[in-house]
């Protein structure tokens, strides 16, 4: 009855091989159940485990197990160290972890051995010197998004409509749509967004004693190009496009930081401005359900288009956003909030918007 | 393959709701509701909502960094709306240093027009997932009133399945004559 007990009572890690192959200490100080030492006695005979990897057949990844390394007998135990000496010559590694067992009296387990190729590979070519991306964006992506190690693997592309209304409770509110192109490198969370993007508000017209008194409607077009760094602990990206509205040409700047994958868990806050057309901070920041599924709180406070340069309105809305990918193909977005001047109620108006992504 | 046909597996999310109330016997209460949710140990994201002298509707989103085996800080970014304050935005960045036994926590909360809030302490375990939490908060919450001083006695216990519990009272004010109490009152789970 002993040594099936023993099976639990000790598991550790090779403290040292001595210049005897055969003899090896054995650390007790994770022992499971009992106390160290406890019921061992030099001169018994246990089977000694040992833990390998062997790869998965299914993914390659290391699978931690057990192997059979031969009997051993005990010949000196001690609170913390436990010696014994393998039946057979195996060699086992300091540090490696060991199990005891019940004595098998049989040989040890042959290690696991990479199986023999098929046919004989050629001999393996030197790593190839990282070629130099062809192509602008694909050069500016691998300078700036990370490190591009096969110049022939494919860059993921997606186009995404999307569009939607900032209502906020006066007529005063906004809608906007716009149509974007966007590459990533085969490794890493960074991209290149091009994006092609119209809104439409309402400008308040300001009368006698600055105050406003009428709104116009305002209209803008915009061409963007956004570059997103790789990081995903810390990433930052740019905006920087050019645009007309109903009077004149104007700049767009954007700048942001993000914490976390794009696709996955994660945190951005940005400003963007849109010439006379306003600007917005945003907070968005999404948690992962499942790997397909999404949701969070996205808030943006910004300011109405500007009328004479002088006068701004500010408003805010915040909305609770799903996202989900269907299929790795399409990736949809909903939100749903309110938004508007102040918070009570009658000041609000809905905030509605949605996305269609398609990936290839 | 079956592990093809298999949905994609729902993720370890873990949430926290915090209420509080707050109150200094003057104009100056307020109450709280915090709702996070997060996916990992680092990240989170949710809705703060202030009601009471001066209320306000926020969303957060905050990190965690982990600096050594003893240092985290933790920011968060707010963005929302004030009543009849118009948009608005701040911060909360906070800090525990493992002491071995004690934590030593400190904190440092703004919102533009709402005001400032400091807050030290310790976490000292008294036991087994049960954690005392003495408080020392300088505030001029709720409309950047007069800084108001305040003293809380917290107990966190952990639960079953990655879940805590927390609660704390706290008593003080502007001055002698405008003291209260408050209350606050916490679920979570870790993700």
């Amino acid at each position: 009855m002993l040594f099936p007990m023993l099976a639990t009572l000790l598991t550790g890690a090779v403290q040292a091989q001595s210049p005897d192959p055969q003899v090896i200490q054995v650390r007790a100080d994770t022992v499971l159940v009992g106390t160290p030492g406890e019921g061992w006695t030099p001169g018994q005979t246990v089977a000694v485990y040992v833990a390998e990897a062997r790869p998965d057949p299914r993914t390659d990844e290391p699978v931690q197990g057990l192997r059979y390394a031969g009997d051993a007998r005990i010949v000196w135990v001690g609170p913390e160290l436990v010696a014994l000496v393998l039946a057979y010559p195996v060699a086992i590694a300091a540090g490696t972890p060991v199990r005891l067992g019940s004595p098998q009296g049989g040989e040890p387990t042959p290690a696991w051995q990479a199986p023999a190729p098929v046919a004989a590979a050629p001999p393996p070519e030197p790593p190839a010197e990282p070629r130099p991306p062809s192509g602008l964006v694909q050069g500016l992506m691998a300078v700036h998004l990370g490190q591009v190690h096969d110049d022939d693997a494919t860059w993921p592309q997606a186009l995404a409509l999307e569009g939607g209304l900032i209502g906020d409770g006066y007529d005063t509110g906004a809608g906007w749509g716009a149509v974007a192109w966007s590459l990533r490198p085969p490794e890493g969370p960074g991209r290149v967004e091009v994006r092609l993007e119209g809104l439409r508000g309402e400008r308040w017209v300001t009368g006698k004693g600055d105050e406003p008194h009428a709104t116009e409607p305002a209209v803008g077009y915009w061409l963007l190009t956004r570059v997103d760094t790789a990081g995903v602990g810390l990433a930052a990206y740019g905006v920087l496009g050019a645009g007309v509205d109903d009077v004149g040409p104007g700049v767009a700047l954007g700048a942001g930081l993000r914490s976390g994958h794009p696709d996955r868990t994660r945190i951005e806050l940005s400003w963007q401005g849109r010439g006379r057309m306003g600007q917005r901070f945003v907070l968005d920041g999404r948690v992962a359900l499942r790997d397909d599924l999404r949701v969070g709180v996205r808030t943006r406070a910004g300011t109405l288009p500007v009328h004479q340069g002088d006068f701004l309105q500010w408003r805010a809305d915040g909305a609770l956003v799903v996202d989900a990918v269907v299929r790795q193909r399409i990736a949809l977005q909903w939100a749903l909030g309110a938004g508007g001047y102040d918070l009570p109620w009658r000041d609000l108006g809905l905030v509605a918007d949605g996305r269609v992504e398609v990936r290839w | 393959m079956f592990w093809m046909t298999l949905a994609a597996p729902a993720l370890a999310v873990g949430f926290s709701a915090e209420t509080a109330l707050i109150s200094s016997f003057g104009p100056d209460a307020y109450g709280t509701l915090h709702l996070q949710l997060a996916a990992g140990p680092e990240l989170e994201c949710g809705a703060l909502v202030i009601g009471g002298t001066q209320p306000g509707v926020l969303a957060t989103g905050a990190r965690t960094l982990h600096l050594g085996e003893r240092l985290a800080l933790r920011g968060e970014v707010r963005l929302g709306m004030l009543r009849e304050q118009g948009p608005s935005g701040g911060f909360r960045l906070s800090g525990d240093l493992d002491l071995d036994r004690l934590h030593a926590v400190a904190g440092v909360d703004w919102i533009a027009r709402m005001g400032v809030r400091l807050e030290g302490g310790v976490d000292a375990p008294l036991r087994d997932g049960l954690v005392v939490q003495p408080r020392l908060q300088l505030e001029t919450w709720a409309g950047q009133r007069d800084p108001a001083l305040r003293v809380a006695l917290g107990f966190s216990l952990a639960t079953g399945d990655r879940g805590w519990v927390r609660i704390a009272a706290s008593v003080g004010g502007r001055d002698v004559h405008h003291m209260g109490p408050g209350m606050t009152l916490a679920v979570g789970r870790t993700p």
